[in-house]
């Protein structure tokens, strides 16, 4: 962390005491706070409907109390690592591990890593934690989860660059789309509640990224353009895709499955889900919601 | 983490009833504040606050919710909710509720309009900053977190959040030197 980041912490901290800013040089960074001050005020809350949640918090935690959890689960995560199959990242992030073992004090670089810039050494340990963290969650919730997490974090390297006046690489944008992209799989994983929830975080998420893209593209007329152009296409197909999900999900499932032929076309013939012969576009809504990832081919 | 915010999650995690009402006292004023600052509006700042709460009971019912800064927890959920209504509403900025907006040492119809105008400015420059940045400054200005605690919110080193900080304040700077000269002048 460069030391100018600690004086800005330290004037931050001033500001907020109430006390005057000494350092010359923060004195009109600072002043931008100074068009925050009108949010300090916040209205009370309305007493009676406060009182009215509160009581409803409760009495939900009393209806949860039965649902006891038992207190030793059964053993199954060796499962997990020693299952057939794995993936390639799996055998890397064992490769890592070794590594980190052997050479000692990787913990500490690790950890200094995630802060760290495209431009910068300590970036690829940075997409080294990344993948290895991806390579040890096995549940598709918790997987979406993290794929989202790094495009976040690709978005604020984005942002970062720009901010220094520092060329994006391509590979960032790449990343975030394949970020976005495999959330988009690992989305097709889940059942339909869990889906139709994730796929409202997504579309919600994407679109704020979509105007921060904008604003970024907007402030920086010195930066190549195909960086910020491939984030906001990969930004605004993952948009489209969550719309077109939260209004059909069988077909989306259809689409992202893991399962799916790369040769299989683009909207399949579909199988009638409800035993008619109608086919289904895409705009058409799934009869049950049920199927899961592989239970219809999408290959003719 | 604080002593009493260790035997808080203790018992949430039992499903405690005096723990989880210990936790809704102490901490729904400070989420309902961050809310009302970053929707503007106290009707939706409640039902985030009482959505955060259900969250973490639903996580806790399930045997998961935070294994430790609960606080940095409830404010990460918080903050969803949040960034989930404001994209939902179509022109959230664009018509402050004058009496939500109202400042409490404010008579004069001419000083609420100003000031409720001052706050949807101030809100706009808020959400023109990344997901993050956006985290940082409402939560180390105006909730009073500390850095560590904010790194919590975050799951990032507190490195990354007085970085997150330092941009955050360039963001601003710039956007009002942009956007907001004409009726602010440049800071």
């Amino acid at each position: 962390m460069s030391k100018i980041e600690d004086r800005i912490d330290q004037a931050v901290s001033d500001y907020r005491a109430g006390k005057p800013i000494k350092d010359p040089d923060l004195k009109s960074l600072l002043a931008t706070l100074d068009m925050l001050n009108p949010l300090e005020d916040v209205p009370s809350p309305d007493l009676v409907r406060a009182q009215q949640l509160r009581q409803a918090f409760l009495k939900r935690a009393k209806e949860t109390l039965p649902v006891s959890q038992p207190k030793i689960k059964r053993h199954k995560g060796w499962k997990n690592i020693f299952k057939k199959e794995r993936s390639p990242m799996f055998t890397f992030a064992r490769i890592l591990i070794v590594l980190a073992i052997a050479f000692g004090g990787t913990t500490a670089t690790a950890f200094a890593a995630q802060d760290s810039l495209p431009s910068e050494a300590l970036y690829p340990i940075k997409t080294l934690m990344e993948d290895v963290r991806l390579a040890f969650t096995s549940d598709p919730e918790a997987e979406v989860e993290l794929l989202l997490q790094f495009s976040d974090e690709r978005m604020e390297e984005i942002a970062a660059l720009i901010d220094k006046g520092l060329p994006v690489p391509d590979a960032v944008a790449t990343q975030l789309q394949t970020h976005l992209h495999s959330a988009l799989q690992e989305c097709a994983q889940l059942d339909d509640a869990a889906l139709l929830q994730v796929m409202e975080q997504i579309r919600t998420r994407t679109q704020e990224q979509l105007k921060v893209l904008e604003k970024l593209g907007e402030g920086s007329s010195n930066q190549p353009e195909d960086a910020l152009q491939l984030a906001t296409q990969a930004m605004n197909n993952t948009r489209v895709t969550a719309e077109g999900a939260l209004d059909d999900p069988i077909t989306f499932r259809l689409h992202q499955g893991k399962n799916r032929s790369p040769d299989a076309p683009e909207y399949p013939d579909m199988l009638p889900a409800d035993g008619t012969g109608d086919s289904q576009g895409p705009g058409n809504k799934g009869s049950n919601g049920k199927k899961g990832p592989g239970d219809q081919d999408a290959t003719p | 983490m604080a002593f009493k915010e260790v035997q808080w999650l203790e018992g949430a995690r039992r499903l405690d009833e005096s723990a989880l009402a210990a936790i809704y006292d102490s901490l729904s004023p400070e989420l309902y504040a961050y809310a009302c600052r970053l929707v503007g509006d106290t009707e939706t700042a409640e039902d985030i606050v009482s959505e955060t709460f259900f969250r973490f009971l639903r996580a806790l019912g399930a045997g998961g919710g935070p294994k430790d800064h609960l606080r940095a927890y409830l404010y990460r959920i918080a903050h969803n909710l949040a960034v989930d209504h404001h994209r939902r509403r179509d022109e959230p900025l664009e018509n402050p509720d004058l009496d939500v907006q109202r400042s409490p040492s404010a008579e004069n119809p001419d000083e609420v309009v100003e000031h409720s105008l001052a706050q949807t400015q101030a809100r706009e420059v808020l959400w023109r900053l990344t997901h993050k940045q956006r985290q940082v400054i409402m939560l180390k200005f105006f909730q009073g977190l500390s850095n560590e605690e904010i790194a919590a919110v975050l799951e990032k080193p507190v490195g990354a959040v007085k970085s997150l900080q330092h941009r955050g304040l360039k963001s601003m700077r710039r956007i009002l030197e942009n956007d907001f000269a004409s009726t602010e002048g440049s800071p």
